[in-house]
């Protein structure tokens, strides 16, 4: 009697027991840092001096009146929609042009993949030689075009947040195609046999015929790059640090500072609370749109 | 006579088609030709402006590894990238297997959970790790960061390779347990030799993730034989201690690995990459 009670119960523990080893690495490295910020953010704390004591809601509301974070919020939804419409558009158009049929268009694919499979960080690298003033290949070209007389800095104040997306774009762009491409070949051939039947051009085709059947899997592509641009951080932060004078400030570096360079613990868990909430919320939201598709 | 006319045109038109295709891909290769250019750039003739080179120096190459830390960066990347990779999956194949074949209660809250370390930025874990790791006296050990990562990875491989699971028949395993196997054995010696593509592709895709981490490493280790790559040589390149030919030739050696690795795995990875929700 016991022993088959110990059974059933073992099984009906099994799937736990499965579990078990992801929600100890999950429960402790990932909730319960979350739930410490959710107590700091109410807490006066900061790097150097620890726990000062319960404050309230006074980090919410620094956090909220504070200009600074209105403008890095602004200028992450910025980078945000810039990079992804951008980013979807040249990647669209990429996908287009490597799905024709022609010699040599494996390599060609393999290739224009490879801006997405270079780490992060060594993107802001790459891009940072690539517009270095005085030795970078982009002043040399815009010279000897004489677009230009003297070297351009593009991480000035003015043009730093336009090279920080222009270098996102770069990234994602060949994101996009290789999901373009792959949503392309899943529309079977006769479809454009009957539509050519029909009498519809190549562009007729491709407008009418695979764009309405590979909007879903374009949609997830906008979606996924959309929640990664908003928490963006390695290769903003190695290019810019932030900078210069907070220009390319977004909100997840925006955190980073507050935590590790101002030390305000507290308000930095106040903007962690408030960033989760929204990402989250703009997740639901997109999840929704998603499955309504 | 006239349809002559219209298949010339469609041979001119299909030439510029590839065209635009060639030059498509020559431009998103301008940064990463400006890199490979640069790192084998002789150092008196950076900034030349030549397009082309007119030296060719591999010692570049070579020169890296001695006197800059590199190779303990790249020791330690592969160590972060080879354990965390192992770990997910010793942690990833169980959790898998029971939100894909078990009957879970409260599943969809689990698979929630689990979706949330991807959308949550690694920055809002990353202030309050700190003192996390503190607690349990881990700053600046290789286990904090094998810890953490493995932590914020494997739900990646959970998602994969519950499909992949789903997949396979569940008469599978059940054949093996009427046979009296347990059912740790059964997917252990049944349902993962038959999953062993999609648990290689979670591996390699881990593998790869891990690689270009950089806040979590940055947060958690500061001594430089424990710093893997990407912090490592951005430590170089911001102090601006080494010259940019040979910063671009650490670049280009750093990047490599994972690209190679997908060419290699091409056929099982690409399909990944395209399903879903992987690498930001």
């Amino acid at each position: 009697m016991r022993t088959r009670i110990d059974f059933r119960l073992a099984r009906q523990c099994e799937p736990y027991v499965f579990l078990a080893p992801a929600l100890v690495l999950i429960g402790g490295f990932y909730l319960y840092p979350l739930l410490t910020a959710v107590v700091t953010s109410f807490e006066k704390a900061s790097l150097l001096r620890g726990v000062q004591g319960f404050i309230g809601v006074r980090n919410y509301q620094a956090v909220l009146t504070s200009p600074e974070f209105h403008s890095s919020v602004a200028k992450t939804m910025l980078f945000t929609v810039v990079s992804v419409a951008a980013g979807m558009g040249l990647g669209i158009v990429g996908a287009l042009l490597l799905n024709q049929d022609f010699k040599g268009r494996d390599y060609l694919r393999a290739l224009a993949i490879v801006p997405w499979l270079v780490p992060k960080v060594m993107t802001a690298f790459l891009w940072q030689w690539l517009i270095q003033p005085s030795y970078g290949l982009l002043n040399t070209f815009l010279m000897a075009l004489g677009i230009v007389n003297t070297p351009t800095s593009f991480l000035a104040p003015d043009s730093a947040m336009y090279t920080v997306i222009a270098m996102r774009v770069w990234r994602v762009s060949a994101f996009a195609l290789l999901s373009t491409l792959a949503a392309l070949q899943t529309v079977p051939a006769e479809v454009y046999e009957a539509a050519a039947l029909d009498g519809a051009s190549g562009f007729r085709q491709l407008v009418s015929v695979s764009m309405p059947l590979i909007r879903p899997a374009l949609l997830a592509t906008a979606m996924m790059l959309v929640i990664w641009s908003l928490v963006t951080f390695d290769e903003i932060f190695a290019l810019t640090g932030g900078g210069p004078v907070g220009a390319t400030e977004l909100i997840s570096i925006r955190i980073y500072r507050a935590a590790f360079h101002t030390g305000n613990l507290g308000e930095a868990s106040a903007m962690v609370v408030l960033t989760v909430i929204a990402t989250g919320i703009l997740a639901w939201w997109l999840y929704r749109l998603m499955a309504r598709e | 006579m006239k349809s002559g006319t219209a298949s010339r045109r469609g041979v001119a038109r299909r030439r510029l088609g590839i065209t635009a295709a060639v030059a498509f891909v020559g431009v998103l290769w301008i940064p990463l030709y400006a890199a490979l250019l640069g790192s084998i750039t002789p150092f008196e003739e950076i900034g030349s402006g030549a397009l082309l080179p007119r030296t060719l120096r591999w010692q570049n190459f070579v020169e890296i590894w001695s006197g800059t830390p590199l190779l303990v960066f790249f020791r330690n990347s592969a160590i972060y990238s080879l354990l965390v990779s192992v770990i997910v999956i010793v942690v990833a194949v169980p959790a898998a297997y029971s939100l894909a074949r078990l009957r879970v209660r409260l599943a969809p809250f689990f698979v929630f959970l689990f979706l949330s370390t991807q959308m949550v930025p690694q920055i809002a874990v990353g202030v309050p790790l700190y003192n996390v790791v503190n607690t349990f006296r881990l700053v600046d050990t290789f286990a904090a960061v094998i810890l953490v990562l493995s932590t914020l990875l494997a739900p990646l491989a959970v998602w994969q390779l519950i499909a992949h699971f789903k997949a396979l028949p569940p008469s599978l395993e059940e054949a093996a347990m009427v046979d009296g196997t347990s059912r740790r054995g059964a997917v252990l010696h049944v349902l993962l030799p038959a999953a062993a593509p999609g648990v290689a592709s979670a591996f390699i895709v881990t593998f790869t993730l891990v690689w270009e981490q950089f806040l979590i490493p940055i947060l958690l280790v500061k001594s430089t034989d424990k710093l893997p790559l990407t912090v490592g040589v951005y430590g170089l390149f911001s102090d601006l201690v080494v010259p940019w030919n040979l910063v671009m030739a650490m670049t280009v050696v750093a990047m490599l690995p994972p690209i190679l690795i997908y060419v290699l795995a091409q056929k099982y990875v690409v399909k990944e990459l395209t399903a879903g929700a992987i690498r930001g």
